[in-house]
């Protein structure tokens, strides 16, 4: 039962900063996360981002960071039923074209 | 909320696996320190990870651990660790 974020102590490499410089994809959902879980909003807390992230399990250390959030963001909006699984597939579908050449 | 616990306290971290968002590392669980400060009252992460108010708050410790005493292999002297672990984590130890 031991969460994919509780790896203290666990055997792991030396830790090497790479001076990342956040990209406008990253801040966006990073300014996406702030709008959606804000005291005015709070259509979800941090808490419950942690939960679907620590729910990545073996998938976490896959994720980027700002991947782990957006994956958290989805589900949650989900499981609220804010958006449908079938309205965020028509959308990203009609975004993908524009959304590849965003990210890079 | 009255903190059962006040700075000087030994206490041991309760050894138990709980599944959801959880704030006790395992490196902790089972291990013996003491309270360096009480931190305040706040809402249960572990209920708010779903969505729930985290209703009754729960008291949060700062407890100093001796780093020989969480790694069997530690050869770091006397250094130590503090970390902060909530009251439904925490029992009395001698």
């Amino acid at each position: 039962m031991r969460g994919p974020a509780d790896m203290g102590g666990l055997p792991a490499g030396p830790v090497a900063p790479d001076g990342h410089v956040p990209t406008h994809w990253e801040k966006r959902i990073d300014a996406m996360m702030m709008l959606l879980f804000d005291p005015k909003r709070r259509l979800a807390r941090v808490d419950e981002s942690r939960r679907m992230q620590e729910a990545l399990g073996e998938d976490y250390l896959k994720y980027g960071y700002y991947d782990r959030w957006l994956q958290a963001i989805t589900w949650l909006m989900l499981e609220k039923g804010v958006f449908s699984q079938e309205e965020l597939d028509a959308k990203k579908a009609a975004l993908k074209p524009g959304l590849e050449a965003d990210r890079a | 909320m009255t903190p059962r616990f006040q700075p000087g306290d030994r206490v041991r971290v309760d050894d138990r696996e709980q599944p959801g968002h959880v704030r006790t590392p395992h490196y902790v669980r089972g291990k013996t320190g003491v309270v360096e400060r009480v931190v305040g009252s706040f809402p249960n992460p572990e209920q708010l990870a779903y969505g729930l108010p985290g209703l009754p708050y729960k008291v949060l410790y700062r407890v100093h651990f001796r780093q020989t005493d969480l790694w069997d292999d530690y050869r770091g002297g006397d250094d130590s660790l503090e970390i902060e672990i909530y009251e439904h984590w925490l029992d009395a130890a001698s």
